[in-house]
């Protein structure tokens, strides 16, 4: 499934119950790419920062969509929300901290905040 | 002597005996017997963990598995009264039930029981191949399909951790460890100088030991499997530790507003 150009494409409620949905959807992918348990566990582990990052800095009743791209060399994926007023956040877990968590456990992390919307990007090499 | 006293050593020296001709002649009536006769030690000792959340008759039917184990095992040369030598073997089946099955939300039994095969085959797979096993390999080892291993292993994550601090660890250098001391004040590696005191704000709610965790593995770049090694316990329990520590983490930032 991983070479062929398919992107599979979620449109969630940008709240917590959707990080589990993402964190399924990511597993079930990474399990059929031949990833290992640790790759997964580590996925997971940047997926849940993420999407909880994403989640925690956006408004209420907006969505969090998330792309999941398996690639021949690297499994990409990209989660966007809408940027509350202000960058209000309901979580101050310091940004530097999420950071950190996502590039230890990931290949690359790309993190944006721009006029109205946060994204981040994060990819993981392929066994 | 008293009644009671005489009752007591007249009970003993049966069950003496019972254990004599049960090791002369492997008995299995005899074996019954000695089980009847100690029924209210496990009682009396199931009942001592009954406020924990579990049904007693749960606790029961593990407290007599302590007890078959303790009759087994029990060596007459040794001097040693039977209570006393079944007493810990009991107590330490119960506590091993509560560390293996204390689920923070009711999972199903099938997935608890699965949960158990599931952690053993990744132990099995991981020492075997000398490396962590792909889902693939779980999935064939324990002949079920793949959606069933990430069923099994999302519900895993229900499990109740309260007992994070006795995460057993063999050495000393956990003594007086603290994450902040590896917090520089001006790291090139980390941009964390801004945010050290909100960090040092949401660390101090962790415990020594789960800042180890997160030490070795964000700070360190210890994999799942190292931390393990050094832990002597399992990856899955690592992993299930980190998600903790991490929940923990936004947990604390949410509910105080730091």
């Amino acid at each position: 499934m991983r070479d062929n150009g398919d992107v599979i494409r979620l449109r969630l409620p940008a709240d917590p119950f959707s990080s589990q949905l993402v964190r399924l959807a990511v597993y079930l992918v990474a399990s059929r790419m031949d990833f290992d348990l640790a790759q997964v566990e580590d996925l997971r582990i940047a997926v849940d920062e993420a999407s909880s990052y994403a989640i925690n800095h956006s408004p209420t009743k907006t969505f969090l969509e998330v792309e999941i791209e398996p690639g021949v060399e690297y499994l990409d994926i990209i989660l966007t929300s809408k940027l509350a007023e202000n960058g209000e956040t309901r979580s101050v877990m310091p940004e530097s901290f999420s950071r950190m968590i996502m590039e230890s456990v990931v290949d690359s992390v790309d993190l944006q905040h721009g006029e109205d919307t946060c994204r981040i990007y994060l990819r993981k090499r392929c066994p | 002597m008293s009644a009671d006293e005489a009752s007591r050593q007249a009970r003993r020296k049966h069950i003496k005996q019972l254990f004599q001709v049960l090791r002369e002649t492997g008995d299995q009536q005899v074996r019954d017997e000695l089980i009847s006769l100690n029924i209210h030690l496990v009682e009396y000792l199931a009942r001592k963990f009954s406020n924990r959340g579990e049904p007693l008759e749960d606790l029961l039917q593990v407290g007599f598995i302590g007890l078959i184990k303790a009759i087994d095992r029990y060596d007459l040369d040794r001097g040693v009264e039977f209570s006393t030598y079944a007493t810990p073997t009991i107590v330490g089946e119960l506590k091993r039930y509560f560390r293996d099955k204390g689920w923070a939300i009711r999972v199903p039994r099938r997935l608890q029981m699965r949960d158990v095969e599931l952690n053993q085959a990744i132990d099995h797979l991981t020492q075997a191949l000398h490396r962590s096993p792909t889902f693939q390999e779980v999935a064939r080892y324990l002949d079920i399909s793949l959606e069933d291993v990430v069923e099994i292993l999302e519900s895993s994550y229900a499990t109740n951790y309260l007992s994070l601090d006795n995460i057993y660890m063999n050495d000393q250098e956990d003594r007086g460890f603290c994450l902040l001391d590896y917090l520089g004040d001006e790291d090139d590696d980390f941009s964390l100088a801004e945010d050290r005191d909100t960090l040092a704000k949401l660390i101090s709610h962790l415990t020594n030991r789960e800042q180890k965790v997160i030490y070795m593995r964000f700070f360190r770049g210890m994999t799942q499997i190292e931390i393990a090694r050094e832990l002597d316990i399992s990856q899955m329990h690592v992993s299930r530790l980190l998600r903790k520590i991490l929940e923990k983490l936004r947990g604390d930032i949410q509910l105080e507003e730091i």
